[in-house]
């Protein structure tokens, strides 16, 4: 099978580079880069180097794999990610995922910047991803994921491991910022909504919305990890008044948010 | 996306050979419009086939050709036959045209199409002005990588449907005692039409009206910098409790009796486009 060939080849790749096996996968969503740099004894290992790999062309994802650890905790970071709205498939976005998986990986953090939809969630607050709603089209599953037809069972808790859900609402109290948990709709974009939509979507049950996260989440839970997804709110749907949103803001919006991420990041690799 | 940039200007040379004016607008003739047609002065007329990257018509009812020429004085360039998503065409074929027109120069774009009214208070043969939509047809135009000089990456769609134009074309239906309403249109990707469930489906997620075009002409509209102004004929009403199966000769029969009140419409909207 061609496909496990290449997840070999470039875990060969990353493994070559001088990286021990990780525990915990994180993936760092727009404007939530930063956080790699709190890895000790890092290497870095840009997507460019590794074989099958796909290349980030979006805005502010730097694409390259650091491996380090958080206290005793071996972490390979996802510096960086592929989207639909990109043109990529559902295989090719959730690639450097596998290979995090076949290194070892048994727990994924993944982080996105969304849409507030829940009128209660402001700028920069935390959504904690319980449960999520798959809009993104025919292209999310079109592509076959891989040769594998093992049933990816369904699990009655659903995709997002419930202990990490609460590990992170405590860290946010703790802390002392807001955090909630909610549904995370999946849009291909790359657009953003129409009023219309935003109202579609808070209608059908959605607390946030984003283009991205819900390929990586089925991945990993055929593969059998423990998943844990964090979404910053950034910019607030306005559902009736003309409000323009601009990436820039959407990144800043992240960027400041980055330190509650930061320390939900370091919470959930230490019960990795 | 980058080879669009090529073909792009590979079709406006084509056109440029044939057509030297400069449209102000572009218009697709969906239904409802085929007859606006014959109000144009035509300078030049070019089948698709003989554009670059231009779709073929291949439905029998379908002229399929571009149309340049005045509007009552203002030049405009006009779709003869569109293409759908349920035919089987990639979005970024179905869409080209739109680049295109913006290319030669056009800054707003007339677009219209037949739908199924949801909304009890819609009678069949009113038109609806849209004033938002729903992208539900699984698919967008803009997937793959961007060219910045066509467009931005994350394009903006808090008001796709130009609010001043939107309030004129509801000033002359108001003038014109035309029954004009604006609300929501919801695309779906067809070919079938919807059972009950999903009729009442879409009216509960805030949809007036459906239909199976026009939101992806929209959203490339929108991504390239055209002011876009946007018209509904409902064909049929489609009341879920109360859901007659569709009869293809009325709603042909309740389209053409609509098109001179769409044509009025769209000539009104455009006599108010101010000649540079």
């Amino acid at each position: 099978m061609e496909r496990a060939r290449w997840i070999d080849e470039a875990a060969e790749r990353v493994r070559a580079a001088g990286t021990g096996a990780p525990r915990v996968c994180v993936i760092l969503g727009t404007g939530l880069g930063g956080f790699a740099r709190e890895l000790l004894d890092a290497v870095a290992v840009p997507y460019a180097a590794i074989p099958h790999f796909p290349r980030s062309t979006a805005l502010s994802h730097a694409g390259r794999l650091v491996c380090g650890r958080l206290g005793a905790v071996p972490v390979i970071a996802m510096e960086g990610r592929v989207h639909l709205y990109e043109g990529y498939e559902p295989a090719e976005i959730c690639f450097p995922l596998e290979v995090c998986a076949r290194l070892g990986a048994r727990t994924l953090v993944v982080t996105n910047a969304s849409g507030g939809l829940n009128p209660r969630l402001a700028s920069e607050e935390v959504l904690v991803v319980s449960g999520h709603i798959d809009l993104m089209g025919r292209r999310a599953r079109e592509a076959a994921m891989a040769a594998d037809t093992s049933l990816a069972t369904r699990s009655p808790t659903g995709c997002y491991d419930r202990q990490l859900i609460e590990l992170a609402l405590s860290v946010a109290r703790r802390e002392g910022f807001p955090a909630s948990e909610g549904t995370y709709v999946g849009m291909s974009g790359p657009n953003y909504e129409t009023r219309a939509e935003y109202r579609f979507l808070r209608r059908i049950g959605g607390d946030v919305v984003g283009m991205s996260t819900i390929p990586e989440v089925r991945t990993a839970r055929r593969l059998g990890l423990r998943c844990l997804a964090l979404s910053v709110v950034t910019n607030v749907a306005s559902t009736d008044v003309q409000v323009t949103t601009t990436p820039e803001d959407v990144v800043a919006a992240a960027n400041r948010a980055s330190m509650r991420i930061g320390s939900i990041l370091r919470a959930a690799i230490a019960d990795g | 996306m980058l080879e669009l940039f090529g073909q792009i200007e590979e079709a406006v040379g084509v056109i440029r050979q044939r057509w030297a004016g400069r449209p102000r607008a572009g218009i697709i003739l969906g239904t409802g419009l085929g007859g606006l047609v014959d109000e144009i002065e035509v300078e030049a007329s070019l089948d698709y086939a003989e554009i670059p990257h231009f779709l073929r018509s291949t439905a029998a009812s379908h002229r399929g050709r571009l149309v340049c020429g005045r509007l009552r004085g203002l030049p405009v360039i006009a779709m003869e036959g569109r293409f759908h998503m349920y035919e089987g065409y990639p979005l970024k074929q179905v869409t080209l045209p739109v680049r295109v027109m913006k290319a030669l120069g056009a800054e707003l774009l007339v677009v219209s199409n037949a739908c199924g009214g949801m909304n009890p208070n819609y009678r069949a043969g009113d038109i609806m002005v849209i004033e938002d939509h729903i992208n539900l047809m699984g698919d967008n135009p803009l997937i793959g990588i961007n060219d910045d000089r066509l467009g931005p990456r994350f394009p903006d769609m808090s008001e796709p449907y130009d609010r001043k134009l939107i309030e004129r074309a509801l000033r002359v239906a108001r003038r014109d005692d035309i029954v004009a309403h604006q609300g929501v249109f919801v695309a779906v990707a067809g070919p079938n039409l919807e059972t009950r469930a999903e009729y009442r489906f879409l009216r509960l997620i805030g949809a007036d009206v459906v239909g199976m075009s026009t939101v992806p002409e929209v959203i490339v509209a929108v991504h390239c910098g055209l002011r876009v102004v946007g018209f509904s004929i409902v064909t049929d009403m489609c009341l879920p409790d109360a859901l007659e199966a569709a009869n293809l000769d009325k709603i042909i029969a309740v389209a053409n009796g609509a098109e001179p009140k769409l044509r009025a419409l769209v000539r009104g909207v455009l006599a108010d486009e101010p000649r540079s």
